[in-house]
């Protein structure tokens, strides 16, 4: 009777922790496709990139939190190599087109001397429909070399510790990268 | 000469008519009401605008964010000509915004004017709002807890009495 007990007690405890870790689990799974127009007028997509983690950066040039992302992207793309990984930023503003954003690249480079040198597109209003969480950017969303979507979150992000003057709610996306590519 | 001087005189009214200096809108006062609002409320923004030259538009550009970590889309509304001043009466939509950004877009004579600066406008909070509505699931780890407690006690009672 204690033997069955001990088990009925173990089975509940376990039932809770999987079910308290794995609420998200179905969305991670699936292989996800998307596709973006990239500055150039051509079109991308997701699978484009299959074998390398993507992050997925949703932006717009109106939004300070996602300006405030982009130096620590670029702390990202400078620390792996680009046969690991690969930054995509998704312009999800339909009024900002691909000259736009070219200047203000050109703008943002100037100003604060960062050079954003990995991909930039413009969304049809699919990525959006898709992985923006109640319109909210910037959203980072992380993909694993085959496609699958393993993390995403709405707000502003750094790379591996919280720089100073950024907000202590700032997502860290080192430790969620490290455990794709390792 | 009568000709010479009709033509100049018609050249120097040309040149005079293109560099007439066009009067551009420039927006003088804006109220907010309530001074302090509160997420989810109604605010209303109102502008008064000079200078311009036959207003024909004039549209407020309002984002709503949650303080340096993120924000949600700039919204384009058209303000309404309330008793000679531009009126807007905006819903905000997000509770867990801390404020909202804004600045205007003028159509005056066939231009567009587009005001530099945004204001920020900081919402009132409750007091007693936590901020994080508790990303975890909330309660497993205390009911965890608490069945751990109530088997470990029936066990010992049980131990007790044989």
């Amino acid at each position: 009777m204690k033997k069955v007990i001990i088990t009925l007690f173990l089975l509940v405890v376990l039932s809770f922790l999987i079910l308290s870790g794995c609420l998200d689990d179905s969305e991670k799974e699936d292989i996800h496709e998307f596709t973006f127009t990239a500055l150039d007028g051509s079109e991308k997509h997701l699978s484009d990139y299959r074998g390398k983690v993507v992050i997925l950066d949703l932006w717009a040039s109106d939004c300070p939190p996602c300006l405030a992302t982009l130096p620590e992207l670029k702390k990202i793309y400078e620390s792996y190599s680009r046969d690991d990984l690969e930054i995509i930023s998704v312009d999800v503003d339909p009024s900002e087109g691909a000259d736009y954003i070219k200047s203000f690249i050109e703008w943002f480079e100037g100003n604060y001397g960062v050079e954003l040198n990995w991909v930039f597109g413009m969304d049809d209003g699919s990525i959006s429909e898709k992985y923006l969480n109640e319109g909210a950017i910037p959203t980072v969303a992380l993909f694993d070399q085959v496609g699958r979507l393993q993390f995403r979150k709405p707000g502003i992000c750094a790379y591996d510790g919280i720089p100073p003057g950024y907000p202590a709610e700032t997502n860290l996306l080192a430790p969620e990268i490290n455990k794709l590519i390792d | 000469m009568k000709n010479i001087l009709m033509a100049t005189i018609i050249i120097i009214g040309l040149f005079v008519s293109n560099s007439i200096v066009i009067a551009i809108p420039v927006v003088e006062d804006v109220t907010i009401n309530p001074m302090e609002p509160t997420p989810l409320s109604t605010v209303t923004i109102t502008a008064t605008i000079t200078n311009g030259e036959g207003i024909d538009e004039v549209h407020l550009m309002i984002q709503e964010c949650k303080s340096d970590v993120l924000c949600f889309f700039m919204e384009n509304h058209t303000m309404n000509l309330v008793n000679g001043e531009y009126q807007y009466n905006y819903k905000l939509q997000h509770e867990d915004a801390t404020l909202f950004k804004y600045n205007f877009v003028i159509l005056s004579n066939g231009k567009w004017f587009i005001t530099e600066e945004t204001t920020d406008v900081y919402l009132k909070l409750d007091s007693g709002d936590s901020g994080n509505g508790g990303n975890d699931t909330p309660g497993f780890e205390l009911i965890l807890l608490l069945i751990a407690i109530f088997v470990g006690v029936f066990l010992l009672k049980r131990k007790r009495y044989r």
